[in-house]
């Protein structure tokens, strides 16, 4: 019978270990996204204006608010603080980042997706590199909507703080 | 865990069999009732619980998002202050509303079309144009026969991240030689004749600071203004005014938004420069009139 003092590895589905990697994984990715880009808020705010989707001097505070929110999002992914929320969270960023990079290419514009910081004019329109973009996108929504359909994992602060869920009319969901 | 789960679906049980009240044998009835009262108890303690620990969850929450609005707020305010300006130059030349720097404003004759030349001092095609075109340009205007006023970009830092802002620190060395000397157009011109071969190597702090203000002809108290204005970047926040004029501007004038340096307009009007493949200043003229 597990309980709240049994070691982390005793009594665990395996698909609290696939949160575990999806949280780090995804966590991980949205957080170096973050760092490497709120060095250079201005370049971020550059990049956003590029994609020529939101107006002027909303795409400037977009570009200047999003590295933050990208680091404390993945912050909270790694520790494990409300996975169901910054599982979703995630999956909704990936969303519209798929979403802000298939209207480059329909638009047939020609940048750098800018992800990781550095989004600049290419010289030739590259749908290879927009469809690589789209699959890593992908795949790490799916890993944002595992952990908010399965949050339960290891490791996760929010155990260490909040406990177990204690439902006591209904079954466990989880 | 499984505590919990035995006493929801105990109380699920009760709660679905009222028919104890009906049970015939007294001693039964009130011996279910008292377990039904328990069971009725420890649901409301897990309630209570519940609620408890749903209370922690929000105020851990609302914590985290407090601290991270305090922590943003503060790194953006440690990064404001630490690219703020040390003191602040005005260039000399500022065009009204700080679009640019006007050349020769004071001998433009009245009439004339404005010409605007959109450039970056990172980038080989304005390199071209400008050897091309820049001292055309800069006669004609101080003949006044336009009005001619040069936008810096400094878009190309973010492609050319190995440069560490050349552009930008460019822009600002060239705006300060305006607002500390009257060199702006040859500091203009060092830049570009010393514009590394490799897009991308950008220029160093020395080269702008001390290489190219000397090679401009600055010296004596005037470079010594000049490199206090580059050490405080004290033309920073015209630059960047500049910088996002020109980038609006420009979205606007192109399909789809994307533009290119140089770009050149006339009375607000993209000139066609593919259409330039002549240097000579007679092609230049042509292309000005052609511009409408």
């Amino acid at each position: 019978m597990p309980s709240a003092t049994a070691p982390v590895w005793r009594g665990r589905a395996w698909s609290d270990w696939v949160t575990l990697a999806c949280r780090i994984i995804l966590g991980g990715v949205i957080f170096a996204a973050g760092v490497l880009k709120v060095g250079d808020l201005e370049g971020s705010a550059r990049t956003v204006r590029r994609y020529q989707i939101l107006p002027y001097d909303l795409a400037g505070f977009v570009g200047y608010a999003l590295p933050w929110i990208e680091v404390a999002l993945g912050l909270l992914l790694i520790i494990g603080l409300f996975t169901r929320v910054t599982g979703a969270l995630g999956a909704l960023m990936m969303a519209v980042y798929i979403g802000a990079i298939a209207s480059l290419w329909a638009r047939h514009m020609s940048l750098d997706c800018g992800c990781f910081g550095n989004g600049g004019v290419k010289d030739v329109f590259d749908p290879g590199a927009y469809a690589l973009d789209i699959a890593r996108d992908v795949a790490l929504m799916a890993l944002g909507i595992f952990a908010a359909w399965h949050p339960r994992s290891p490791l996760a602060a929010e155990r260490a703080l909040f406990g177990d869920p204690i439902t006591p009319d209904q079954e466990y969901e989880e | 865990m499984a505590k919990n789960k035995d006493a929801a679906k105990a109380a699920g049980a009760t709660a679905a069999a009222p028919s104890g009240a009906q049970n015939p044998t007294g001693k039964a009835s009130a011996k279910e009732s008292a377990a039904s009262r328990r069971e009725a108890l420890r649901v409301e303690q897990l309630r209570e619980q519940q609620r408890a620990r749903r209370n922690k969850q929000l105020k851990v929450g609302a914590l985290v998002l407090v601290l991270a609005l305090l922590l943003g707020l503060g790194g953006w305010g440690l990064w404001r202050w630490s690219n703020k300006p040390k003191s602040t130059n005005t260039p000399q030349h500022a065009a009204a509303g700080n679009t640019g720097i006007a050349i020769a404003a004071d001998k433009a004759k009245s009439g004339v079309r404005k010409v605007v030349v959109y450039q970056d001092f990172q980038c080989p095609g304005c390199k071209a144009f400008d050897t091309s075109y820049g001292q055309t340009l800069n006669d004609m205007a101080q003949r006044g026969e336009i009005a001619l006023e040069l936008r810096t970009l400094t878009f190309l830092d973010s492609n050319l991240p190995m440069s560490d802002h050349a552009s930008q620190r460019a822009a600002v060395a060239a705006t300060c030689a305006d607002a500390t000397t009257d060199n702006y157009w040859q500091y203009f011109q060092t830049v570009y004749a010393h514009q590394p071969e490799k897009e991308g190597q950008g220029y160093t702090d020395e080269q702008l600071r001390s290489d190219f203000a000397q090679e401009a002809g600055i010296s004596g108290d005037k470079l010594t203004a000049f490199q206090q204005c580059y050490a405080d970047k004290g033309t920073q926040d015209f630059v960047n005014t500049v910088d996002s004029n020109a980038e609006k501007e420009l979205a606007a004038l192109y399909p789809k938004g994307q533009f290119s340096t140089p770009s050149v307009t006339v009375d607000g009007k993209l000139m066609d420069l593919r259409k330039l493949t002549e240097t000579t200043p007679e092609a230049l003229k042509a292309a000005i009139d052609a511009t409408k």
